[in-house]
């Protein structure tokens, strides 16, 4: 009896022991964490064999390349030890997958931009863009927008000052047809902390609008213009999630514009739309700086691989 | 006996427990580590040069473009320290082209004879001599770099960029285009009612070096360590009158006409980055 207590006192020992070590020894085998070690240089040393499976894990924390993939050899090519047949570890490119996939999907962006180079008036545009996406870097889109004039002290100062109050435009409303395409894109560090992915896009599309006169004198009947109007643009997406973007963008809607005439007070009904073709038109460049919030649907991609 | 096998039990369970314990105080690997390793630091105690070209973007009455320079020293890698200045020259507007149009045919037709007093249109000459252009700017920033990465183009070119934003004092130096040649002999405190003429008064005094603030943001795109393309908006915020003329209806040109400008420049120019070799974090 006595025996055989010794044996389960052993026997519980063992267990015990066993379980205590074993999760050390897996504490053990793991990788050390980056910036842990203490003399590893910058180009670790990949050019070995696979590890065996069952031996730790090699330490892979290696300078990336500035693809951001990572070469299986990058020091030693002539080391035989790392050939595969035909195939080398140097031959081997680790390429991380594209973190977000548009393809088929659309994206709902709710806008407001605003004109950056009429010193005169001021468009405030609330809209939006449905965007769908033919490929990764391919969209097709539609955009509207409400726009809104706000007169600048300029206008008032140059009738102060100089007598001369310059013919000027509002804009209801624009609407186009956008076609995009994304020829960068990036990731950028936030402080070294946060790791985010963004894109560029061009942009160009034709669509129409609506622009009224403003009179100088505002006792006097303002005349409508429906234009066709093209534009071209640069913008880009920050991706904050799989399905959420932020946007910011610059356009330049260009179009022929028809103004109040100089000379309206010698009509001879100056409070009436005088005929069309004393019409002042001019070419306009109106530049919008903008920012929206992007939406895709659906939210969510899959990831497909060649079999 | 049992209480032999209780007391082997109990150490199994308290070896147990021990290693239980010792598996929870596992952590992750990443935490606390930075999000890149062996990152390029672009900036850090390296010395920015930038010779540049700058164009405004919202004058009113003459566009400024001309040539400058910026000298940024970095601490670390997202702040900086510098100063730039900027040598410029004038052209009329559009929109001042037709106003000049408009005030001369305006002029000819009132004033047959020569200008009358108290106008109140002003004559062509009257014009040109008080409306201000700039020519040069400066400032003394602190520039914060956030944001800075890698990008790729048509995914086959690729290239380190970073985006910064930059605050500090900025002066801008107004000039009249030409010496006067109207009359401006009027002295704007003493005159009375409606006497007091805009178009006789003295429009020098919106002239000179107006200190007041400057912001911007810009960004870099790194070809090399030490060779990038730098794009730039800026903006001086200083109190001017960039028309030279009565501002708030009194008829008399004294500062009070002067009122907050915003003067946004474009810039873009070639950043050259020294010592030329960039540091790598561990």
């Amino acid at each position: 009896m006595k025996r055989s207590d010794v044996r389960a006192t052993f026997i519980a020992l063992c267990v015990g022991a066993g379980l205590v070590v074993g999760p050390l020894t897996l504490h053990a085998q793991e990788p050390t964490p980056p910036g842990e070690e203490t003399t590893s240089p910058p180009p670790a040393d990949t050019s070995s064999p696979p590890p065996d499976v069952s031996g730790p894990p090699t330490d892979v924390s290696g300078p990336p390349t500035d693809t951001g993939t990572v070469k299986a050899t990058e020091e030693k090519p002539a080391d035989s030890k790392g050939e595969l047949g035909s195939l080398q570890w140097k031959d081997i490119l680790v390429v991380p997958r594209r973190p977000i996939l548009k393809y088929h999907r659309v994206e709902l962006i709710p806008t407001y931009n605003v004109s950056v180079a009429n010193t005169l008036v001021r468009t405030h545009g609330f809209g939006g863009i449905v965007n769908y996406f033919l490929s990764e870097t391919l969209a097709l889109g539609i955009e509207a927008n409400y726009l809104q004039p706000q007169l600048l002290d300029h206008y008032t100062i140059r009738g102060i000052q100089d007598r001369v109050l310059p013919s000027i435009n509002r804009y209801y409303w624009n609407a186009s047809l956008d076609f995009s395409y994304v020829p960068v894109y990036g990731k950028f560090a936030l402080f070294n902390r946060y790791i985010l992915q963004w894109e560029a896009y061009i942009e160009a599309g034709i669509g129409g609008m609506e622009s009224q006169w403003i009179s100088r004198n505002p006792a006097d009947k303002n005349a409508t213009n429906f234009l066709v109007q093209g534009h071209i643009g640069v913008g880009t997406r920050l991706f904050l999630t799989k399905w959420l973007v932020i946007h910011a963008y610059l356009k330049d809607y260009l179009f022929a514009d028809k103004y109040e005439p100089a000379d309206r007070a010698l009509q001879p009904d100056p409070t009436a739309v005088p005929p069309t073709n004393t019409f002042s038109s001019r070419f306009v460049q109106n530049v919008v700086f903008g920012v929206g919030v992007g939406m895709f649907l659906p939210t969510s991609f899959d990831y497909k691989y060649t079999r | 006996m049992r209480n032999h096998k209780l007391r082997s039990l109990t150490l199994a369970v308290a070896l147990l427990g021990s290693a239980g314990m010792a598996s929870a105080e596992r952590r992750n690997p990443l935490d606390g580590q930075p999000a890149i390793r062996y990152r390029k630091e672009m900036r850090r105690l390296r010395f920015e040069i930038t010779p540049s070209f700058t164009t405004d973007t919202n004058q009113q009455y003459k566009h400024a473009f001309g040539v400058g320079g910026t000298v940024v020293f970095h601490f670390l890698d997202y702040v900086g320290v510098g100063f730039e200045g900027e040598y410029l020259f004038n052209t009329n507007t559009a929109l001042e082209t037709q106003v000049r149009k408009a005030v001369g045919t305006e002029a000819n037709l009132r004033y047959p004879g020569g200008y009358k007093t108290p106008g109140p249109n002003p004559t062509l000459a009257q014009h040109d001599q008080r409306v201000l252009g700039i020519n040069a700017t400066m400032s003394a920033f602190v520039q914060v770099t956030p944001f800075a990465g890698k990008f790729s183009l048509f995914s086959a070119a690729f290239a380190r960029y970073d985006l910064y934003a930059k605050g500090g004092l900025g002066l801008v130096n107004y000039v009249q285009s030409s010496k006067p040649t109207a009359d401006q002999s009027q002295n704007a405190k003493t005159c009375t009612g409606t006497v007091c003429d805009p178009n006789i008064q003295n429009t020098s005094i919106y002239t000179g070096l107006k200190v007041g603030g400057m912001i911007g943001v810009g960004v870099h795109l790194y070809f090399t360590d030490w060779l990038g393309l730098q794009l730039e908006l800026r903006d001086y915020i200083v109190k001017a009158d960039r028309g030279g003329g009565d501002v708030n209806g009194d008829r008399r040109l004294t500062n009070s006409d002067a009122t907050t400008q915003n003067n946004i420049f474009f810039t873009a120019g070639l950043t050259f980055v020294l010592p030329p070799k960039a540091r790598i974090t561990r």
